[in-house]
């Protein structure tokens, strides 16, 4: 069965070309256009991982994984956050927070996310 | 003579009265906008064409053109038209600021200026079929306002009733005096803005969530905001989703 990942990215473009990159390597692909969004979508669907965007409207990034980690479901579950804050001191917060991985969005192409992405899922 | 306790005495007296100037205006983060803020909005964009270059670079030359391709191209041209707005926003927004001092204020004719933004609207309401209506009611006093400032705030507000409207919609702009204030509104029978995004319009980098299809930096209404505030006035927004909004400018009628 695929492997299922939730995206959650405001940025329309980023978001859309996200998933679309996403389903070409056979992965199931959910979106969420904020943090609260991302909420709503966890009460419904276990992701295999979660792409987590920060900087969000209402939500934001550090909100959903405190509200994700406290839950017993979703524990275990990966979360790499992908965004453009690249301070040290977020970093550490997303890391404290219980995010397995945190990749600067702007330094890294789609195929090197999704590369991530796979190798933390465990699929060739 | 002035003596040494007139003089420490006037200097309280400043020094309070520059204390209370500071207190009455209540900052809030989303008031100022920092260099880094500027640039951790650019990064949006620029990520976006890091993505869709990262994927031309991998054409090889007799790769049949896609049109997947064709897409990432006018995807480009678009990040890019963003990148920019930003950018001319951004400088726009740190150079109306309250607190700048570039505010030259001269006695100037509001009801030209609606004139003016009305006729540089007209092509793109054309194409729309947008209908513009500007009425002045009853006889509105030249005052003193900053001219480029005040123009390029009530651009926005209108650039805003004629881009997120319907075709064969209607922008009704207004003007009238009020006892020593000026007051215009503009009302428009566009998208709207849902309730939830209402209480943001004026943040920074703030957009609602029914704009995702069109551009823009999310600056514009905050600079109108500044502009406002920095003649004194207020700046009011009431909208209704899928039926228009409404922008109400009150500002002073003084003599500075």
């Amino acid at each position: 069965m695929a492997k299922k990942i939730l995206i959650v990215e405001d940025d329309k473009f980023l978001r859309e070309t996200l998933a679309k990159k996403f389903v070409t390597v056979a992965l199931e692909v959910q979106v969420a256009v904020d943090g609260k969004n991302a909420l709503d979508i966890l009460k419904s669907i276990t992701p295999d991982l979660v792409v987590l965007d920060l900087l969000l409207p209402d939500i934001d990034g550090f909100g959903v994984l405190t509200e994700m980690k406290k839950d017993p479901k979703f524990k275990d579950t990966p979360v790499i956050v992908l965004s453009n804050l690249d301070k040290p001191d977020d970093m550490q917060k997303a890391k404290g927070l219980g995010a397995k991985d945190f990749m600067v969005k702007s330094n890294f192409t789609l195929n090197e996310i999704v590369g991530r992405v796979k190798s933390t899922l465990g699929v060739a | 003579m002035i003596s040494e306790r007139s003089i420490f005495l006037m200097g309280v007296v400043v020094g309070a009265v520059a204390v209370y100037f500071f207190n009455s205006r209540k900052k809030t983060a989303e008031d100022s906008l920092t260099i880094e803020a500027i640039i951790h909005e650019l990064k949006t964009p620029l990520t976006g064409l890091s993505w869709i270059f990262g994927f031309l670079s991998e054409i090889k030359p007799r790769d049949e053109v896609t049109e997947e391709m064709i897409g990432f191209i006018k995807e480009g041209r678009s990040k890019i038209g963003n990148a920019l707005d930003l950018a001319n926003d951004a400088l726009t927004a740190l150079n109306t600021s309250v607190d700048s001092a570039s505010y030259k204020f001269e006695k100037n004719d509001l009801v030209a200026v609606l004139k003016r933004v009305v006729e540089e609207n007209s092509l793109t309401a054309k194409e729309k079929s947008v209908k513009i209506s500007l009425d002045v009611h009853g006889e509105v006093q030249e005052f003193p306002f900053d001219l480029v400032k005040l123009t390029l705030a009530i651009r926005n507000v209108v650039n805003n009733a004629v881009k997120y409207n319907k075709n064969g919609g209607g922008v009704s702009i207004s003007v009238h005096e009020d006892k020593d204030r000026a007051v215009i509104s503009v009302s428009d029978t566009g998208i709207g803005i849902p309730a939830v995004d209402l209480p943001k319009m004026f943040n920074k980098f703030f957009r609602a969530k029914n704009t995702e299809d069109n551009n823009g930096s999310g600056l514009g209404l905050f600079i109108v905001k500044n502009i406002v505030a920095g003649h004194g006035g207020e700046v009011d927004i009431q909208s209704k989703e899928g039926e228009g909004t409404k922008v109400t400018i009150t500002l002073p009628i003084k003599h500075r």
